[in-house]
């Protein structure tokens, strides 16, 4: 039987007996046999950054396998400055070139349909079976269609989400480019939990970005079904300030609340109200990747109970999930939340499958909202693992009424963060 | 001798290298490990005591930048060093390693 043999052993080993290995050609990394199967569900912040960081930390002695539907990936973070004309879509836009050849990392652009957490099998639709020591699940969210009366997949191409990024970015902003002059663009933002809190927000302020220039009378209404929202007191003063009269926002207790849509007629109907929109942007509940929640990880709020120390699944310690889909306590929903997690993740998968170390767990969160071309705001945590929650310890978010020039210096911030987050999970 | 700006800390001190890579994990999220992208500084390199004190001048609220502020008050001092240690190293190695 082989032993277990580390990254500091093997070169040992490879050492002493060099002038054989040199003869048989072999490059060392093939003679450590993986010590364990990793694999991964879902390519996006949280599973690509798992991947990378188990195959990159473990140098051989772990094989990892990512499965992943689509290829090459569209971030969600970011694509609103997409919308706003800001960013181009190439530039939201990562392969996994690099997971590939850098890391090793067995990137299968497939769809996994069944988890089989007895026999430690996952089943792809193109018919391939991985088998797995460990397994990830980080599969982000799936939109809940159902949740408003007439919305389906189908109504959505009318009536974009584009809250998973691809063509229901490019057809969202599409339909605000091709948008009559004066048209209401109208925007159904979700109760909690959900991918981005600040997102729908943010989002505002990018279609009044693209309004102001183009469309000067359109005019912008978000339906909200909650009371309040991500940095509130924030986005009311940007939009005041670099789009005054062009949004309104109706909090759920006036009647924000969508319950049902007519792609047909394009119409959105609240409990006291219906509107007829030009643009419908429809952001309805969301629960975990559905793989997620057919392998038994999810709980009845269609979100995955987790322990907070390793993110390993409640339901099953083989298993962890991370990401969107996670219960993360404290934690947002969000790309830096997932690529934080997804590093607490790899070291626990390492310190379980090989004799690596594990340091105590730490989690952060930043998010930057970009407000207009120069002014972006910002909030941020640190965060630690307790018995029931991962706990928010301490915070900061940015002040109304900040200068310029700190607002300029946080929006070249945000940039220098996407760079710097992309080239840590695809790079 | 002194240990001048930019030498190792590692094995002096007993500084953990593998705690440093684990803490700066957290990081590259924002620092680019090859490029200097401006408004985010490149960290790669740093000189020890050059990295301690800013990092301890942020903890104290005495440089700004509220996300620095941030991650600062959640390092001791001997994070902050274990840090320090392993950006310096890397400079050593080479910007490839």
């Amino acid at each position: 039987m082989m032993q277990s043999v580390t990254r500091r052993d093997f070169g040992v080993a490879a050492g002493a007996t060099g002038l054989a290995l040199g003869a048989a050609g072999m490059a060392p990394r093939l003679l450590a046999a993986a010590e364990g199967r990793v694999v991964v569900i879902g390519g996006g912040p949280a599973g690509a950054t798992v991947a990378k960081y188990v195959a990159k930390d473990a140098d051989g002695a772990l094989a990892v396998a990512l499965v992943q539907d689509t290829s090459p990936f569209t971030t969600c973070f970011y694509s609103n400055l997409y919308l706003a004309g800001y960013r181009d879509f190439d530039s939201i836009t990562h392969d996994y070139d690099a997971l590939r050849e850098a890391y090793g990392v067995d990137v299968i652009i497939d769809r996994a349909i069944e988890v089989d957490p007895v026999g430690r099998k996952v089943t792809l639709a193109g018919g391939r079976v991985l088998e797995y020591d460990r397994l990830v699940v980080a599969p982000g969210i799936d939109i809940l269609y159902d949740s408003i009366e007439g919305y389906s997949k189908a109504a959505a191409e009318a009536m974009p989400h584009a809250w998973q990024a691809g063509p229901q970015t490019q057809l969202l902003r599409r339909q605000i480019e091709a948008m009559a002059q004066g048209g209401l663009f109208l925007l159904a933002a979700p109760a909690e939990p959900y991918r981005c809190p600040p997102g729908p927000y943010e989002r505002a302020c990018s279609v009044a970005h693209h309004f102001k220039q183009h469309n000067p009378n359109a005019k912008i209404l978000i339906l909200d079904a909650k009371e309040s929202f991500s940095k509130q007191g924030l986005f009311e003063d940007a939009w005041a300030k670099h789009y005054p009269d062009m949004i309104e926002w109706v909090p759920g207790e006036f009647g924000g609340k969508v319950i049902a849509v007519d792609p047909d007629a394009m119409t959105v109907t609240t409990e006291y109200e219906t509107y007829r929109a030009a643009v419908a942007n429809i952001v309805p509940a969301q629960a975990a990747g559905a793989i997620a929640r057919q392998a038994g990880l999810a709980d009845d709020t269609g979100w995955c109970p987790i322990m907070p120390a390793t993110l390993q699944s409640q339901m099953n310690q083989e298993i962890h999930v991370l990401g969107d889909a996670c219960i993360a306590g404290d934690m947002p929903k969000s790309a830096f939340s997932a690529n934080s997690q997804a590093k607490v993740c790899a070291m626990a998968i390492r310190a379980a499958l090989t004799n690596a170390e594990a340091f105590p767990p730490r989690f952060r969160n930043t998010c930057w909202s970009t407000v207009a071309p120069d002014d972006a705001v910002k909030v941020g945590a640190t965060y630690q693992a307790t018995e029931e929650k991962i706990a928010k310890v301490d915070g900061f978010i940015s002040e109304t009424g900040e200068s310029s020039e700190v607002r300029s210096e946080t929006r070249a911030e945000a940039d220098a963060w996407y760079a710097s987050i992309t080239e840590d999970v695809f790079g | 001798m002194i240990s001048v700006l930019g030498a190792p800390l590692s094995a002096a001190s007993g500084v953990d290298l593998a705690y440093g890579e684990y803490l700066a994990s957290e990081c590259v999220t924002c620092h680019r490990a090859s490029v200097d992208e401006g408004a985010i500084p490149a960290i790669v390199g740093l000189p020890t005591r050059y990295f301690v004190s800013a990092l301890r001048d942020y903890r104290a609220g005495r440089r700004a930048n509220p996300v620095m502020q941030n991650v600062a008050r959640s390092l001791d001092d001997q994070q902050i060093e274990a840090l320090a240690a392993y950006f310096a190293s890397l400079k050593e190695k080479g910007p490839e390693s």
